[in-house]
């Protein structure tokens, strides 16, 4: 299930709420369990028993590491860590790598090994991600241990953030998983945060996804340059609508439900750095790689020569854990080289240049990674990137005004709405005038209406022909 | 204070819409879309863990969201207002007109269908029955230049050119698209609908009787009527919003001849070709002869004698009448509705000539002439 459709916002949730705020405090994290499991069976039920088994493990492993721990019995507790988190990554190996892998041998020796073509379980980067936050945290003894399995499953499954993140480690939210206060504020809050990126996935991320699918859609002999850079600026802004929607909404979802997940995104395409760029995009997954693996192999503490090693280790792992082809590998060796020439020299000549320069510097290099990023086939990826610097082929075409013209307001609709520019006007006049508050409120129940506009129509398919 | 009127807002709305969910009751046919809507579907425990009833639960639940229309046509015009030109179903063009929004074309598709072509003209020539092919232009072809600017679409002449380039000179292939671009500021096709009218057909078909080999009669030898000025075609249905006025339907009636009989799929029907019930309905169109059927075969007064098989789509139920005074035997096949076998239909018949008349979509979207080949 996910969150922008008609069955979430007018099924699933409302009877969600009911039982929610029903039920007495105590059985909530029963409640919102069993919802995960719901929402998170609805579309394969088949998988039903891989996040049970998730959590039975790490809820194991992790009363195992205490009570070892306690016992001043570090082996067994470091056996127990590594159970966890060998049955995490083998998991995620095995649902999103295991295809990738036998591919690469099968070409590699010249066999054929048969393809397991297993489906990816939805949300298996993610709750991986966050068990293992969990027994390591618990082994180095930077969070307690949980020693309720249904509060622990509630963690795991939890459906606000099951799909798309933030990953949430599980030492934010360990206290108010036990004890979590609801306030109206909150609630009212949340309620605008999830509308908001309601409308920003439904309206903008949906439409300029139109642009990007178009485009991406004209046989690559008749691209012309113009249409390369028009579809590679929608793609880049519908992937930060998409992706930071999702957060918006998760972290909008648990504000309602007393639960205050991290900031996943700060306005990343006003970064003046690659290095910005990445302390603002995707954040709780930078946090997680710089935690429990940059951190752990030495980080900046063991010379230059292991810091560039430690930032290369991170950045492959960040390629593959966005898709299983070798263009997210490359897409993560490309920022791993970007930040290692950044962190040398490049910096400080960035510090010295003006603030649009820097701006359009970053914006550049990140558009040409959407290019390794959204081409599966790194021939055609090449082939996308030559075109958008080839000035001698046809620049324009009648197919590219169209697209732009008649996507003009949603386009700029979306520049504008990826910098911080709306909120600090916003935020400005709401201090002053009383009407503003209406206004809001007006606005966000706008956004709310179309987005259920825009969700029923996706459903409309007029069937022309009788009997046929 | 504004915290709490969010609140109450938004849940509102949010229990509003879930309440009319269950009050409203579930229609079962969509009229604007002419399909089956999906109803509550039954719960069974092998369609849960199939994942089939998750799947029937989800289409159930916007295809009976209450006021479904309303929300779509909310959509469309948010996309107008937001100066796109089309709502990724239609376009909006210049003068009201509507268009269909088509996908790029399917090269496998139209090579196949050219195929069949090709063998269906060697069986006729074998057999010694004269052969021609007329194609009927779109609207997006024929009226480029009511489309929005810039509009893409599919380019027809590529299906043009490689059928008459193969035909070699075995057969004609008629190309009607310049006869009615010259007459692209008159009425020839309906706003609404992707169907031409019954003037831009009757200028088809004064074009083609040179090419046929009969002499077209004028407009004072038809009697016209005005059988509709509320008509909402196929297009507006795809569309769900429209600022313009509905067509008007004319129809050009012969005064010389007249129908002896009519067989329906080798069903008696009576002698006449229009249907006014359909006026009434939403599928104006069918007004001629009743929509499409596989074989309608029509005995007329005609003198002369010829028997003519139409290879045709919907474009050729206007298109037809007008043929009436010429041919004293018209059988009317549709491939897409055709039961049995091309060739034993054509023994069984045995025309004079066979004219296959189709609007260059249908060989471009779908494999319907596979029928011929057999």
């Amino acid at each position: 299930m996910v969150f922008s459709s008609i069955l979430f916002l007018f099924y699933f949730l409302p009877l969600f709420m009911v039982f929610y705020f029903v039920f007495p405090d105590k059985y909530r994290n029963g409640v919102l369990f069993l919802f995960s499991i719901i929402f998170y069976a609805w579309g394969e039920p088949g998988y039903i028993w891989l996040i049970l088994i998730s959590t039975f493990v790490d809820y194991v492993c992790g009363k195992e590491i205490h009570k070892n721990l306690l016992k001043n019995d570090r082996i067994s507790a470091r056996y127990f860590l590594l159970v966890s988190i060998l049955f995490n990554i083998g998991m995620l190996s095995f649902f999103k790598y295991s295809d990738f892998i036998i591919t690469n041998i099968n070409s590699l020796m010249d066999i054929s090994i048969p393809l397991p073509g297993v489906a990816l379980p939805i949300g298996i980067s993610f709750y991986t991600f966050q068990t293992m936050s969990y027994t390591i945290d618990v082994y180095r003894g930077e969070a307690k241990v949980q020693n309720n399995a249904v509060s622990f499953g509630a963690y795991v499954s939890m459906f606000p953030q099951l799909i798309a993140g933030p990953v949430v480690r599980y030492g934010t939210i360990a206290r108010e998983l036990t004890d979590r206060s609801l306030s109206l504020m909150d609630a009212s809050n949340g309620v605008r945060r999830f509308i908001l990126g309601l409308g920003k996935k439904v309206l903008l991320a949906n439409n300029i996804g139109l642009v990007w699918e178009s485009i991406s859609s004209t046989s690559s002999g008749s691209l012309t340059t113009a249409g390369a850079w028009l579809g590679m600026l929608a793609f880049g802004l519908q992937i930060y609508f998409d992706f930071s929607a999702y957060s918006d909404m998760a972290i909008g979802l648990g504000k309602v439900l007393g639960f205050s997940f991290p900031e996943n995104f700060n306005y990343p395409y006003m970064s003046r750095s690659i290095t910005e760029f990445w302390r603002r995009w995707h954040i709780s997954l930078g946090v997680w790689f710089r935690e429990y693996v940059y951190i752990p192999m030495g980080g900046n503490r063991k010379g230059l020569g292991r810091q560039i090693l430690n930032i290369f280790t991170v950045w492959i792992l960040t390629g593959v854990w966005h898709g299983a082809s070798w263009n997210f590998v490359l897409w993560g060796i490309y920022f791993g080289l970007l930040l290692v020439m950044e962190k040398v020299w490049v910096l400080r000549i960035l510090d010295r240049l003006p603030k649009l320069a820097t701006r359009v510097y970053t914006l550049f290099l990140v558009i040409v990674s959407w290019v390794l990023f959204s081409h599966d086939s790194l021939i055609e990826g090449v082939y996308y990137l030559r075109t958008m610097f080839d000035f001698s082929g046809p620049l324009l075409d009648g197919g590219t005004i169209y697209i732009f013209y008649t996507n003009f307001a949603i386009i700029l609709a979306a520049i504008i709405g990826s910098t911080h520019f709306p909120k600090w006007t916003w935020d400005k006049i709401q201090n002053s005038e009383g009407l503003w508050s209406i206004m809001e409120n007006v606005f966000t129940m706008i956004v709310l209406v179309f987005s259920t506009a825009f969700l029923v129509d996706q459903s409309y398919n007029p069937f022309l022909y009788f009997r046929f | 204070m504004k915290d709490k009127i969010r609140l109450t807002l938004v849940s509102l709305f949010m229990v509003l819409v879930s309440i009319l969910n269950l009050l409203v009751p579930s229609k079962s046919f969509s009229n604007t879309e002419n399909r089956y809507l999906q109803l509550l579907p039954e719960f069974g425990i092998e369609e849960l863990f199939s994942g089939e009833y998750a799947e029937s639960f989800q289409i159930y639940s916007t295809d009976q969201f209450p006021f479904r229309d309303f929300w779509i046509r909310l959509k469309t015009a948010a996309d107008l207002v937001t100066l796109k030109k089309d709502n990724g179903r239609v376009y909006f063009g210049k003068d009201d007109f509507l268009f269909e929004v088509e996908p790029p074309f399917n090269l496998d598709i139209i090579m196949g269908n050219i195929g069949y072509i090709l063998e269906f003209a060697d069986s006729l020539e074998e057999r010694e029955t004269g052969f021609n092919v007329v194609l009927i232009p779109s609207k997006e072809a024929v009226l480029d230049g009511f489309l929005p600017d810039y509009a893409p679409v599919p380019d027809e002449s590529l299906i043009f050119d490689t059928l008459k380039d193969k035909s070699g000179e075995a057969f004609k292939v008629i190309n009607l698209l310049n006869v009615l671009k010259n007459e692209d500021d008159e009425y020839i096709y309906y706003k609404t609908d992707h169907h031409w009218t019954s003037y831009g057909a009757y200028k088809a078909y004064s074009f083609l009787g040179s090419e046929l080999g009969f002499e077209p009669l004028g407009m004072n030898d038809f009697k016209k009527l005005q059988v509709a000025n509320d008509f909402l075609g196929a297009v507006y249905r795809k569309a769900n919003l429209y600022t313009g006025t509905p067509d008007t339907m004319e129809v050009y009636k012969n005064i010389h001849v007249e129908i002896l009989e009519i067989k329906i799929d080798g069903a008696f029907s009576g002698k006449d070709i229009y249907y006014g019930e359909y006026l009434d309905s939403i599928d104006k169109y069918s007004y001629f002869f009743g929509g499409d059927h596989g074989v309608v075969d029509i005995e007329t007064t005609s003198d002369s004698g010829k028997e003519l098989l139409i290879v045709k789509d919907s474009f050729s139920n206007s298109f037809v009448p007008f043929l009436l005074e010429h041919y004293s035997r018209l059988v009317m096949v549709d491939p897409r509705h055709l039961g049995g076998d091309m060739s034993e239909l054509i023994e069984e018949i045995n025309p004079d000539e066979v004219l296959l008349m189709l609007n260059t979509e249908n060989i471009a979207y779908s494999r319907i002439l596979g029928v011929l080949a057999r």
